[in-house]
Formats: C-alpha cells, structure tokens, sequence
C-alpha cells in the first residue's frame, strides 16, 4: 500500500524546487536586465572609453575570425551536401543556390555562430570578470571612485554588439562559398550559376533579419557574459561554475531571442 | 565636528601637527581638491570623530554580521580592529566606504550618511577615503604605473608625465622608489613578490593622497620582516600625509606596534574600544583570550 504522507511530502518537495527554480530564474533575469540597464544609461557618458571598446572588439571579433571562417566554411559545405541529395532525387539540384541561400543567410549562420562564438565570447568575458570579481579587483575599481560597469561591462557589451554583425557577415560569405564548393564539385552545378541564383533569392530584408539577430545575438553574449561574471561567488571554483552556466545561459537565450526575432521578421519578409 | 564657521573660531587647522599642514600641500592633494579635516563645508579637528557607526545592523541573507553596533574613528589616529576570522571585520571596511549597505542605523563620514550618497558623493568620498585590499586587488592587465597611476587619470586632468612622477613618488613612500626598483614600474602585478604587491596596493591608495586609508588585512601572508616593513609603513604614512588609518588585523604584534587605539569584534559589536595601553590591560576573558590567542 503507498504512502499518502509520503507521496504529500514528494509533491510539497517538488512544488518546492520548482518555485526556488522559478524565482532564481526571475532574480537573475530582473538581474540582467539592471546590469543592461545600468550600462545603456551610464556607458554613453564621456570619456567614452573608445580605447576599451576597440580593445574589446579585437579581443573578441578579430580573434573570431579563424573559428568564425572554419564554422561558415562547414556548415555552408554541410547545408548544400545535404540539401543537394534531396533536389537531385527530384532532378532539382539547379536550384541549389536558391535553396541553400535562405536557410544560410537568415538562420543558420547568425545562430549557429551566436552558440559557438558568442558562447566563446560570453565565456571568456565570464571567466575574466569573475577572476577579478574573487580577487576583488571589481571592488577596487569602486574603491578608486571609478564605475565598475561603465569601465567593464559598457566596453564589452558594445564590443560583442559591434564583432558579430561583422562575424556573421564574413560567415555569410563564407558559407556560400562552401555551398559554392560542394555545388561545383559535388552535383556538377557551376559556381557562377550557383551564386548567382544564391544572390538572386535574396532580398534586403534577408541581410537585414540577419544582422539584426547578429547585433542581439552579440548583446546577449555580451550581458550575461558580464552578469555571471560579476555574480560569480567566492572561490576559484566558483569561476568554473559560472563559466559553465554561461555556455548554457547564452545558448538558451539565443535559441529563445532567435525564435522571437523569427517570428518578429516571417510575416514581414 | 564643526561647522566652518565655528572652526575659524576654534581654531582646529592651528592645533593640526606640522605633518598635516605638509600633508595638505602636496600637489596632488590639491589637484585632487582634498583637504584634511574639512569636506563640504564641514570641518573635523584632529581627535574628533570623522567616520561614525551609529547603531548599524548588517546581515547577509541569516547570518547577522552587526545587530546595533557603534564605533567612531577620530581623525588622525590609527585605529586597528581585531577579531575572530569570518567576524565581519572587512565588512566594516567595505561599508565605510559605500561598497556595503548597513539595513539598520548609519555610517556617517563628517555626519553625512554614507548610505544615502549617490554616485558622485561616493565618487568624491572614494577619493577621500582610500582602501588597501588584502590581496592588493592589483588590476592584472595595467603595468604597476598604470595601477598606481589609475585613480589619477581617472579622477584628474593630469598628463601622463605628471601622473608617471606621482606613481614613482608614492612607489617612494613605500618603499619601491625607482631608484631602488627601476625595471618596476613597467611590470605587470604577477611579477612581484606578494609583500611587494601589498606594497604596491598601498602605493596605489596613497596616489590621491586620501585623508583616510582603510587597510584589509595588510600583513596576512607575509614573513615576518616584511610584515614589520608593511607595519612600519602605515605608521610612516600617518606621519608623513596626515593620514587617518583603519586598520583590520589578526596579527597582535602589528596591532600594538600601529595602533593609537584598538576595537575588538565581539558577538555582532564592538565592546572593547580602548587605547593600547588601556586595551592590553583589560581582563575580561573575551580580551584576554584573543589577545593570547586562547581557545577556552
């Protein structure tokens, strides 16, 4: 015969740890959000930190550019691969360009590079502000009457805002030259035929969704990355754990942020 | 603690050692706009309290670090804080200078509660209320010029010449002048030995010349001479710019050898507040036992 005490005291345990996951997802989003609040309304005032910013943007954009070219290259090869065995079952593998171009362009390089740059961004920014968080360096920036958030997080932030627009349009040409490749070389469709109807589905519209998610991609990765890293506790292995969540935060919020952005650009384009 | 007016009358700048009116000479104590004894119109003779606990509660989530404390810190006098590690003595620190928020009562910095300042007021009590961190807290990326320099390019229009000869005279007062160090002052932080960055951190506070210099801890981790140089120091730089010092401490013989009183952390207060002589002669057990380092 079951328990009903114990079976009450399972569900009231359960109710327990779902409310304490609701609240600390709540706390840390109300979290985020004054951090970025915090840094859109302090980081514009002068000195404008212009050194920082391009500091950062080398640090995380320019750095990128090896992964960034060896993601695109592969998932444009990889898209058209697989793409093209469908259209060739239907004798349709002229219209290669046409189908690859889309899915490229308006999905899959903006989100697969926010999941792997950003996260590369995002975890680095978390380990850097969390080792100076446990060493009270944060602290002393406050001691000396400098602004914490203005000093660290408003550089990163438009810095990782700034690198993957530029990330994502380097993969874009990227990915279709790998698209290019495998069309050439794999299902006997020219190169030229195959960017020219690749350029040809592609309306100004399509560049702009992608941009636009890039440009909120990067912010996220930016903010949270900042956010753990000022949230980290004490201990180094505390960095660890906070760089952890990271990966996992910035994933989940680009997926999310992309399907919001999605829906916010389909009826339009 | 005065008002101006009643300062000009009492006198209090006239009854200042000859240290302090050096101290308020300094070039950098002008540009920086601080002057000993006086902030906002407010004046504080030397012997007066210039920073005040009054009936502070404080708590981190369940564990109550003060419930109804009271402590003043009277300017000019190094007053050294002991007590058992975890205690909340850093934590006095940190809400001298706004990092913390007390929840109940106040700390006030010349009858101004520091709680309630926004950010420019605690900018500008930053700048009068310096803290050397434990570990030094040394910006890893910046040369040991740049950490020196930070707070003077941040906070003055001085030219990076002029903050560069500021960095080399505060790395003098500690002791790392560049005569004797020359490489130094180009060297990043993982360079040095943890004595040199302790000495490096103080270097960085006294930069602004501040009024009050707030030590977490400054000998933990280091051999005894240079425990005795740091402790030499701190007197040194009360002497010589005038300084307030607060200093939190476990290590007795740098309490004696820096203090004119001591404070000891008891049950969420401060019960014993004495000057040295008085403090080592108190026999309560609570006091005795710290002090020898008894575990009954």
């Amino acid at each position: 015969m079951s328990d009903p005490g114990g079976a009450r005291s399972g569900l009231r345990e359960w109710v327990v740890n779902v409310g304490t996951t609701i609240n600390a997802g709540i706390k840390w989003s109300g979290g985020l959000a004054v951090m970025f609040g915090q840094a859109v309304v302090r980081g514009p005032r002068r000195p404008f930190g212009l050194f920082d910013i391009s500091y950062q943007i080398v640090q995380l954009g320019i750095r990128s550019i090896p992964v960034t070219t060896m993601m695109s290259l592969f998932v444009g090869m990889i898209l058209a691969w697989q793409f093209g065995e469908a259209l060739a079952d239907f004798g349709a593998k002229n219209s290669l360009g046409y189908v690859t171009s889309l899915a490229l362009v308006r999905e899959l390089v903006p989100t697969l590079l926010a999941v792997t740059v950003g996260t590369k961004m995002a975890t680095g920014m978390t380990a850097e502000l969390g080792s100076m968080k446990v060493t009270e360096q944060i602290d002393a920036i406050s001691a000396l009457g400098a602004d914490p958030i203005k000093k660290l997080v408003w550089p990163r932030l438009v810095a990782a805002s700034i690198a993957m627009p530029l990330l994502v349009a380097w993969g874009n040409v990227i990915a279709m030259l790998g698209g290019m490749l495998i069309a050439d070389t794999v299902f006997d469709v020219p190169a030229g035929y195959f960017y020219h109807t690749y350029i040809d589905e592609l309306e100004p519209l399509h560049y702009i969704m992608s941009e636009t998610k890039a440009v909120v991609f990067g912010g996220l990765a930016g903010i949270v990355g900042c956010y753990q890293g000022f949230t980290t506790k004490f201990g180094t292995e505390a960095v660890g754990l906070a760089t952890t969540e990271t990966v996992i935060a910035v994933s989940v919020m680009v997926l999310l942020a992309d399907f919001a952005l999605t829906t916010f650009f389909m009826p339009i384009g | 603690m005065n008002d101006a007016n009643h300062s000009a009358v009492a006198g209090p700048v006239s009854a200042r050692s000859g240290a302090l009116a050096i101290a308020n000479t300094s070039g950098v104590r002008r540009a920086i706009g601080t002057t000993i004894g006086e902030y906002h119109g407010r004046t504080c003779a030397r012997g007066e309290p210039i920073i005040e606990f009054e009936q502070v509660d404080k708590a981190f989530g369940p564990n109550v670090i003060y419930r109804s404390m009271d402590l003043q810190v009277r300017l000019g006098e190094t007053l050294t804080i002991i007590g058992g590690s975890g205690q909340g003595k850093s934590v006095c620190l940190k809400l001298m200078i706004g990092l913390l928020h007390a929840e109940g009562g106040q700390v006030c910095y010349y009858g101004e509660d520091v709680g309630g300042m926004n950010a420019e007021q605690l900018r500008e009590l930053r700048m009068r209320v310096s803290m050397v961190f434990q570990g030094g807290a040394l910006f890893d990326s910046m040369t040991i010029a740049k950490n020196v320099g930070y707070a003077l390019r941040e906070h003055t229009d001085m030219g990076d010449d002029e903050i560069e000869r500021r960095a080399a005279e505060s790395l003098t007062l500690v002791g790392l002048g560049p005569e004797d160090y020359p490489e130094l002052m180009d060297q990043m932080p993982a360079a040095l030995s943890v004595g040199q960055r302790k000495r490096v951190a103080l270097a960085r506070s006294i930069a602004v010349r501040p009024e009050v210099i707030l030590y977490d801890e400054p000998t933990t981790g280091l051999d005894p001479s240079n425990c005795n140089r740091i402790a030499r120091m701190i007197r040194k730089l009360q002497r010589e710019l005038g300084v307030t010092s607060i200093v939190v401490t476990h290590d007795m013989t740098t309490a004696w050898y820096v203090s004119d009183r001591v404070a000891l952390l008891h049950d969420k207060q401060f019960p014993f507040v004495e000057d040295v002589q008085t403090f080592r002669a108190i026999d309560d057990p609570i006091v005795r036992d710290f002090i020898e380092g008894r575990t009954s």
